[in-house]
């Protein structure tokens, strides 16, 4: 059962960027409830994956199915040719950052971090060297004596990457590490984390229901509902061309008008909102929504130029955040959407604040969003 | 703001009061233990020694002592590894019918004593083995199990679930997370069930007496009969030494768990 030296030296061979692992079709079925459907996806060398996901999405599962804790109803999991999918999670390599941390109470920082050598039967003076390394390498020289009830979050989690990164797995998977921190210290702790991303080299694998810390942390984003994976991208592609409207509106604040008399064009698509015409770039069969995130559209208090997908509207408040102001409005035709926009505090103050005019918002066609 | 303060105090005060309830007359069998006479009294103004030096010197009570020790701790081994196996094994199997397990595993606890005295009685005489240190062993082991586990139980129902993912992750083989991770953390537990197995049967009377007659003599079971004969304040002296010899184990304990 236990790990040779010498499988544990590094992960499987392989230029940074191509396949490390393959899911294929993984499904899991809790009795008659289907927690998963149908997962594909690829995980690649030294990337930072963020698996995202409301609680219940599938995101959990799929983690627990990747660590080895549970096991999928159909489906396979590949790593270098080899089938890991029912292979015990001891035997698979893989570190893991838990919610909570889960330190061995019972053991100093050293012992903590020195546990996945010892049950290998590492010797112990080469137990020694790299603990020695490892604790350096994450700063913790002050408190390798300590215990883990005796550190602060913040060293907890440091010990909890340097206990999971030590054996050099071959993925690190990090289940929601920040959820239980207070907002200042969670911020110092991601760009911690993908510090030692760049410095170790490893292909992370994250779980999260944040969509900032998602968006922030990662090279590419997953994005889980409803058991299955809605889409896969950069943070940019997710974000600026979300494929659905869950994902639209999950990755952040949305603005949506449904429009009629949808046209195809070469240049792009457009369809009519309360009889303004509403261009996009690019193009999708079926669409019926076009959207605008509210920090890519203006407000004006005159007719916006003929360039600009426009819309009038109506002020029904404000929400004050200090750099930018939250603008609450509604369109003033047949519809009554609800349009959200975010601007800066100053110009909020200097030019609309008081203004009795008509208000209109603007955008640019290309920033458009086109959802089904 | 007058109020509050008062009220304020008044768990507490509730607190000392249930110890000294529980305590004070476990103190009362000090100064009996001090008498000068030949049967249980108060002392009036003489204080002697005797009945502890009896303790010293007579070989019925040091025999009796000496039993009970040696069943105790057979019996505290025996319960402890079974109590140990069930409740680990339960904790690890999370299976639908844990509680119906532990259900079963606590029943006896549920038992009036005299139908577990008469239930071991027969099964002693029926086992050839009524009135022999493994008879008394098993009766007071089944006894001890149900406080066992459900000490067991406690402890590791204190512990973080994702330790034994965690310890799985990081390639700990499922003996490796039970005795490098799981069992270290529940050692308290462990040592109080050992402690919770030794005074059970330490102090056991009612099943002792329908399961031996003349062979083995446990300590209660000396006393038992003393009282029915004369009543010897050195039952009053031994029960100081065995205070005494609580105590020092509870404070020991308590520095430790600083």
């Amino acid at each position: 059962m236990t790990a040779k030296d010498s499988d544990l030296v590094t992960p499987p061979a392989g230029p940074e960027g191509t396949v490390q692992i393959e899911v294929k079709d993984i499904t899991k079925r809790f009795g008659e409830f289907t927690a998963l459907e149908r997962v594909n996806l690829q995980i690649r060398r030294g990337e930072f994956l963020t698996l995202l996901g409301p609680s219940g999405s599938g995101k959990s599962t799929f983690l627990n199915i990747l660590a080895g804790f549970d096991f999928a109803t159909e489906g396979q999991l590949v790593m270098g040719g080899k089938d890991l999918t029912f292979t015990p999670p001891e035997d698979r390599n893989f570190g893991m950052v838990f919610q909570g941390y889960a330190l061995f109470p019972h053991l100093t920082v050293e012992q903590n971090i020195a546990f996945p050598l010892r049950v290998r039967k590492i010797r112990a003076d080469e137990q020694k060297r790299r603990v020695a390394e490892v604790v350096r390498r994450v700063g913790l020289e002050d408190h390798a004596r300590k215990y883990p009830r005796q550190l602060s979050g913040g060293q907890q989690q440091r010990v909890a990457l340097a206990r999971a990164l030590i054996f050099s797995p071959a993925l690190l998977l990090l289940d929601e590490p920040f959820s239980a921190l207070d907002k200042n210290l969670r911020e110092q702790l991601q760009f911690e984390v993908k510090r030692i991303h760049r410095e170790f080299g490893s292909t992370f694998v994250f779980v999260t229901h944040d969509q900032s810390e998602a968006l922030s942390m990662s090279d590419r984003v997953a994005i889980f509902d409803g058991g299955r994976v809605q889409q896969i991208g950069t943070p940019e592609q997710v974000y600026d061309a979300p494929g659905t409207e869950f994902v639209a509106k999950f990755l952040g604040q949305l603005n949506l008008f449904p429009v009629t008399g949808q046209q195809h064009g070469p240049a792009g698509v457009s369809g009519l909102f309360e009889g303004n015409l509403l261009r996009a770039a690019g193009g999708k069969p079926g669409f019926s929504k076009i959207g605008i995130r509210p920090e890519h559209a203006t407000l004006y208090d005159a007719e916006p130029p003929q360039a600009q997908n426009r819309v009038a509207v109506a002020l029904r408040g404000t929400a004050y955040h200090g750099a930018s102001v939250l603008v609450d409005l509604v369109t003033t035709g047949d519809q009554r959407a609800d349009v959200v926009l975010q601007m800066n505090a100053a110009e909020w103050a200097a030019r609309f604040a008081q203004t009795t005019a008509p208000l209109w918002i603007g955008w640019p066609p290309e920033k458009s969003l086109i959802l089904a | 703001m007058k109020r509050p303060r008062l009220t304020r105090y008044l768990p507490a005060a509730a607190g000392y009061l249930g110890v000294c309830f529980m305590l004070l007359p476990l103190l009362a069998v000090v100064p009996i233990s001090f008498t000068p006479k030949r049967h249980l009294s108060m002392p009036d103004g003489d204080y002697s020694l005797r009945h502890y030096a009896e303790l010293l010197t007579n070989q019925v009570w040091q025999s009796g002592i000496l039993t009970s020790v040696v069943v105790g701790l057979i019996v505290a081994a025996i319960t402890t590894v079974i109590a140990v196996l069930f409740a680990v094994g339960i904790w690890y199997a999370k299976s639908r019918y844990t509680r119906l397990l532990v259900g079963a595993a606590l029943m006896p606890m549920a038992v009036p004593p005299i139908i577990s005295a008469l239930t071991l009685y027969f099964f002693t005489t029926r086992a050839s083995i009524y009135d022999s240190y493994p008879g008394v062993i098993v009766a007071h082991t089944v006894l001890a199990i149900p406080y066992a586990v459900v000490t067991l139980l406690v402890a590791l129902s204190q512990i973080d679930p994702n330790l034994e993912r965690a310890a799985r992750n990081l390639g700990a083989s499922l003996t490796q997370t039970t005795c490098l991770v799981i069992l270290p953390n529940i050692r308290f537990g462990i040592l109080a069930s050992f402690t919770l197995a030794f005074v059970l049967s330490w102090e056991e009377i009612s099943v002792t007496l329908f399961v031996t007659s003349l062979d083995v003599i446990t300590l209660p079971r000396l006393m038992w009969s003393g009282l029915r004969e004369s009543i010897d304040p050195i039952i009053a002296a031994i029960a100081v030494v065995v205070i005494a010899l609580s105590a020092l184990c509870a404070l020991i304990g308590l520095r430790k768990e600083k």
